[in-house]
């Protein structure tokens, strides 16, 4: 909304429906898409329909609104008042300008009456929507196949599904000066940590952007710590993690337009759960969430560990392993430092070239990339074949993340990391190990350490960190 | 009135205290205790715990009487303004030197056991960076801090000496008690040295949440303390026997010994990084001690400001303390531990007992 | 975000230094795999065993250019006034910097030996990359020949000596051992002594291996003697160090031979002074397998198996028996290190007596016992290739 129209916000509708009509023909001046609709009701009554078009159901809107008004003359006038006679649902005044706006541009309908102060919105929404299907970022082998979509009431409801408990809250607020994105706070009363829904609800008030087109937008500005590489909130498009996480404390913010949804508080090890932990046998999620905890470390480490053992301890590589590097390093022209570098940006650069492409066009940047990368550089003496196995692990160890978000942070700081390591060895490498740590314990997300239940510890929370919770019959 | 909010559980308390002691004290007790005890020697931090339960006694008697203060502020209530001033100087004047002689431990030893051409400046440097931006953050981060890293240090350690069982020789504790009792006590002065260092639970005391199993928790945790170190001090015994006391840093070389399978061997840069963790610990304790300290004699709200400078100060006390690896060795071992005792026993006691005796008199006058 | 700042402005800082101080390429290094040490003409000479990094060597048989038959190792010498400044000029024969931290091998040749252990050792202990666990053996041949070898099974000669102690077959002595032995109370050492096993006819001189043979016995640090079958089976009896070892049995009333696979054998020292006299027990425990019998004798007979106890039982002790002579009657010795065990167990009166211990040594009263069993008869019962009826 433009900032001339800031007074017409507030202006209340008058009696005269011409003002009326004038008034909002000059707030939409130039929006091809809503259409005003003139009209006399059987009572001989002007009366000025508005709506937009790719958000209203013109359909219900003729069978149920215009028909019943023009033709059969059901709705007998003032008594338009009651609205019994138009079968619609949820209807309701408005009175002011700004309401008139806004829930035209909500999809909703609104009616103006000659000789009335007030106009009626009947929500007769057509969102543009598809069908819940698997979210392809987060598949599981057995679990819910549905996830959310960008339509907010779709989402809401696969939540409502799950959760059928009245202390399931739903709290929207509108964030964006112009998209006027409809953000809905989820929490389970009596679960959710006390204080918590006060403070989420004052950042998001503090909030001031122009539009909400993707959920980091609104994580970018509630978090507290914005300058983190790690991530502070959970994003998701799976319902049932959404409603696992609900149970265990947290909130979720559901924004209009996009499937990704919003979990907060977290901490460091929430990132490094799949929702499959808790739907495939124990054991196997107790192996699987172990190894994930070792090659989340080694996404960070491997590279720079390799630098830091073969250029400053080669003591501590077993003699025969010591004695093939030297083999394949032996006509390499660049520093274990400066290969490792050139080895780990080639790999980024290909893992963006791949996402960005179509999947037909994809396979082929694999194939380049395997190819030149990994034979033709290692046959001409460029690369050696360890650097090559070094870096494929880190790659593998890095696609291991079950957030995504959280292995943005390894592949960032594996870069400052293989640099310490190629000053100090070993020893530069714990200094930035220490860093990092240093960096995790002063984290917070919504008040809560980030590094908790392990530092501070809470045994109950740990539990589920090194072991697995599951449920007991009583 | 702290100079900082934060507070911490007694558990990360324990967790906090326990490298402060055992970081610098694994590399060279095992040393010191052999060139005195002989085969003995892993009875003598057994005995130097006793200094460790007076001095836990003395703390956590001063936390009961001034509840909430550190102990440079309560002694300026025991003592009176100006002669509390004066034992605050003195332990302003001390931990300087204190922390000078860690970070210098700390850089001697990366020098001599893995970077030899690397800068001393560099390795103490970056070290106490690190440090400081810890410190800066605050106590609860302090702790979280070190509730990692000592659960690998921990970790780490128990794997060290598994991996060393199979090398191990029983026989190597005989003969018991060679020149009878004597040596086990001299043996002792060492270990009781680093056991003073409890006396920073009088500066830390005050930050606490709740005094539920306070008493006990340290108690476990100067057991625990004194196990590793025995345990520590055996191993050294059992790998290297007599030959314990020819080396600088027995457990480096118990580390250099492991080798698993043809495979895991030589793993000795791998402890050197692990101890690290410990060292970082035990320095940004003893930075923050020193932080809050200096802020609390000045009068300050915010020890924050502090950090950086003081970090700087202590840097360069590294340098001023002593002079080459000689006299680092020197003032670990004989004098210097009387030196460090008078400071983190005798000052520490004196002030409980004219606080007791305070009290005492009190009690007369009323009754 | 000062902390952000702080870290970033370590690390641009880091940028600009990397590259100097204490890295190394492996590309610079010279990897040293096995050290030897020689005494010639007045002058210590400290031989390395060299790995050579060639791309493409896997199958061993690619060039056959250098003087070698698979050109793996090379092997530089140099000499010195002590074994420090042969080191130092040996860096000045090779163009790498040399790392010794992968040296699991070191090999003293005896002329060395007579020199004196303790400057190897303590050279070798105190310069910083050299291993606490290297084993040491000694040798006959000079140590720069046996660094020469190039084992036509193993990647280098070094690596076979390395897997021959492993197996156990001699002495196993890493040198922190051998550190400890020397500076034990009877200050002596055992060392597991290597020959150059000749060549096949249509090899090349160096195409050979390694061989264990005998044992090098030091006194006072110093090399005094070696020992050769049967008596080094009894010192390493001594030192309880005799493993996998097959001894040939005989039954008093039968033709043929037993052999015994030992399975393991522990010796224990039981020192004891009782009234002023002392005495050392030695204890042996011995368990074995039958893995020959060309005797008539049919081991399901219990009579048999414990008249083959007493057999080898007596054979052990008698090995005991000559080591003890060996050292206690001609060399005058204590290469066993009773003097260890006598000051473990009784310090006191060790104190009191040991300046005295070098006369009172030869005249040690030793009481060995021997105790055998027989866990197994191999995979057969009676003895095989006997015509039925000759067996009866």
């Amino acid at each position: 909304m433009n900032t001339a129209s800031e007074a017409e916000q507030e202006t209340q509708l008058t009696r005269r429906l011409a003002e009326n009509g004038q008034v909002l023909r000059g707030v939409f001046a130039g929006c091809e898409d809503v259409v005003f609709h003139s009209f006399q009701t059987i009572h001989r009554t002007s009366a000025l329909c508005v709506y937009c078009t790719g958000l209203c159901n013109t359909e219900r809107l003729e069978q149920q609104l215009l028909a019943p008004l023009e033709q059969t003359g059901l709705a007998v006038e003032p008594a338009v008042e009651g609205s019994a006679e138009v079968p619609v649902a949820s209807i309701h005044q408005i009175r002011t300008v700004g309401q008139a706006v806004t829930a035209i541009l909500d999809g909703e309908a609104v009616l103006l009456l000659d000789g009335q102060a007030s106009g009626k919105g009947y929500p007769l929404y057509k969102v543009p929507t598809r069908t819940p299907e698997e979210p392809a970022a987060e598949s599981t082998v057995r679990g819910a196949r549905d996830g959310f979509t960008e339509a907010l009431a779709t989402n809401q409801s696969l939540l409502r599904m799950r959760l059928k408990t009245p202390a399931l809250k739903l709290h929207s607020n509108t964030i964006g000066e112009y998209s006027h994105t409809k953000v809905t706070l989820v929490y389970v009363e009596g679960i959710i940590q006390p204080g918590l829904v006060t403070e989420v609800n004052k950042r998001l008030s503090r909030l001031n952007i122009k539009d909400v087109l993707e959920s980091q937008y609104i994580e970018q500005g509630i978090i507290d710590q914005p300058f983190s590489p790690f991530p502070q909130m959970i994003a998701t498009e799976r319902p049932d993690v959404v409603v696992s996480n609900l149970l265990e404390g947290r909130f979720a913010l559901l924004i209009d337009g996009t499937p990704f949804s919003l979990i907060a508080p977290v901490n460091m090890f929430s990132m490094l759960q799949s929702p499959e932990d808790y739907y495939e046998n124990i054991y196997m999620s107790i192996f699987v969430r172990w190894l994930r905890y070792i090659f989340y470390a080694l996404s960070l480490l491997l590279p720079s560990a390799y630098v830091a053992i073969t250029t400053f301890h080669q003591e501590m590589i077993p003699t025969v392993l010591l004695l093939s590097i030297a083999r394949a390093r032996e006509e390499i022209p660049f520093p274990a430092l400066v290969e490792a570098l050139i080895m780990e940006i080639a790999f980024e650069a290909l893992r963006e070239a791949g996402v960005r492409l179509p999947k037909q066009i994809g396979s082929a940047v694999s194939i380049v990339g395997a190819l030149i990368i990994g034979q033709a550089a290692t046959t001409a003496g460029i690369v050696s074949a360890p650097m090559i196995i070094i870096v494929a692990i880190t790659g593998i160890a890095s696609f291991m993340v079950p957030r995504y978000s959280a292995s943005i942070a390894t592949r960032l700081l594996r870069f400052p990391m293989m640099i310490l390591a190629g000053t100090m060895g070993l020893i530069g490498v714990m200094l930035g190990i220490i860093l990092v740590v240093i960096h995790l314990s002063s984290l917070r997300s919504f008040g809560r350490p980030y590094l908790s239940p392990a530092a501070p510890t809470f045994s109950k929370g740990l539990k589920d960190v090194l072991w697995i919770s599951q449920p007991r019959s009583k | 009135m702290l100079t900082d909010k934060g507070k911490i559980s007694v558990t990360q308390l324990a967790f906090l205290v326990f490298p402060s002691i055992l970081a610098t004290a694994i590399l060279s007790v095992p040393g010191i205790t052999m060139h005195y005890a002989g085969h003995d020697m892993w009875l003598s931090p057994i005995l130097g715990s006793l200094i460790g339960v007076t001095v836990i006694g003395i703390s956590l008697g001063l936390n009961r009487l001034y509840p909430g203060k550190t102990i440079m502020q309560s002694s300026l209530l025991i003592a009176g303004w100006l002669p509390g001033k004066v034992i605050g100087l003195g332990f302003l004047l001390f931990l300087p030197h204190l922390n000078g002689l860690i970070i210098l431990e700390y850089g001697e030893f990366i020098v001599n056991n893995a970077l030899p051409k690397t800068p001393l400046l560099v390795i103490m440097g970056t070290m106490v960076a690190v440090c400081a931006i810890n410190v800066r953050q605050g106590i609860e981060v302090v702790s979280r801090t070190a509730q990692v890293f000592v659960t690998l240090l921990v970790v780490m350690l128990c794997l060290i000496f598994v991996l060393l069982t199979g090398e191990l020789r029983p026989a190597e504790l005989l003969p018991f008690m060679e020149n009878g009792f004597v040596p086990i006590a001299k043996g002792a002065v060492a270990p009781a040295a680093w056991f003073s260092e409890y006396t920073v639970l009088a500066f830390l005391l005050p930050y606490i949440n709740s005094k539920k199993h306070l008493g006990r928790t340290m108690l476990v945790s100067l057991v625990v303390t004194t196990l590793a170190m025995t345990v520590t001090n055996l191993f050294c015994l059992l790998l290297m026997g007599d030959l314990t006391d020819s080396f600088a840093f027995p457990v480096m070389i118990a580390a250099r010994y492991i080798t698993i399978a043809d495979f895991l061997q030589h793993i000795e840069a791998l402890i050197i990084a692990i101890w690290i963790f410990g060292i970082f610990v035990k320095i940004s304790v003893f930075l923050y001690i020193f932080a809050t300290s200096a802020a609390e004699w000045f009068g300050l709200d915010d020890y924050r400001p502090l950090v950086i400078p003081l970090a700087f100060v202590s840097m360069l006390f590294s340098y001023w303390v002593v002079t080459g690896a000689a006299g680092a060795a020197a003032l670990i071992s004989a004098s210097a531990n009387i030196y460090t005792m008078m400071f983190l026993v005798g000052l520490p006691a004196a002030i409980y007992g004219l606080a007791l005796l305070k009290k005492g008199l009190k009690l007369l006058s009323k009754g | 975000m000062r902390g952000c700042r702080v870290m970033i402005m370590l690390l641009l800082s880091s940028i600009l230094l990397s590259g100097c101080w204490d890295r190394t390429e492996i590309n610079d290094l010279a990897i040293v795999l096995a050290t030897g040490v020689d005494y010639k003409d007045g002058q210590a000479q400290l031989t390395a065993q060299i790995f050579i990094p060639r791309k493409g060597s896997g199958g061993s048989e690619s060039g056959g250019a250098g003087e070698s038959a698979s050109g793996v190792t090379m092997t530089r010498t140099a000499e010195g006034v002590n074994i420090a400044e042969a080191l130092n000029r040996l860096q000045r024969k090779v163009a790498r910097h040399m790392f010794w931290g992968q040296c699991e091998v070191i090999v003293i040749s005896e002329e060395a030996g007579k020199q004196g252990l303790r400057e190897f050792v303590d050279f070798f202990l105190r310069y910083p990359q050299f291993r606490e666990h290297a084993y040491i053996f000694s040798s006959k041949d000079s140590a720069k020949d046996i660094l020469a070898l190039l084992d036509p099974l193993e990647r280098s000669s070094s690596e076979s000596l390395r897997e021959m102690a492993n197996m156990n077959l001699g002495t196993r002595v890493t040198l922190l051992e051998l550190s400890q032995s020397i500076q034990g109370a009877s200050g002596s050492a055992i060392l597991t002594r290597i020959l150059i096993a000749p060549p096949e006819p249509n090899d090349g001189p160096n195409a050979t291996t390694p061989s264990l043979k005998g044992l090098s016995l030091y006194k006072h640090g110093r090399y005094s003697l070696t020992v050769k079958e049967p008596v080094s089976l009894g010192v390493l009896l001594m030192i309880n160090e005799l493993n996998n070892i097959i001894m040939p049995v005989t039954l008093e009333g039968e033709k043929g031979a037993f052999s015994i696979l030992s399975k393991q054998i522990t010796t224990m020292l039981k020192p004891s002074i009782v009234n002023g006299e002392w005495m050392m027990k030695v204890r042996i425990v011995a368990s074995g397998e039958v893995v020959l019998n060309t005797t008539d004798a049919n081991l399901t007979d219990p009579s048999k198996v414990m008249a083959l106890k007493k057999a080898w039982e007596k054979r052990l002790k008698e090995a005991a028996d000559q080591a003890l002579h060996m050292s206690q009657k001609e060399q005058k010795t204590d290469f066993y290190r009773f003097a260890d065990s006598f000051r473990k167990h009784y310090p006191q009166e060790w104190k009191a007596k040991k300046e005295q211990w070098e006369t009172m040594y030869p005249e040690l009263q030793v009481v060995v016992s021997v105790k055998t069993s027989i866990t197994g008869n191999g995979r057969s019962t009676g003895p095989q290739g006997i015509p039925e009826q000759s067996a009866n």
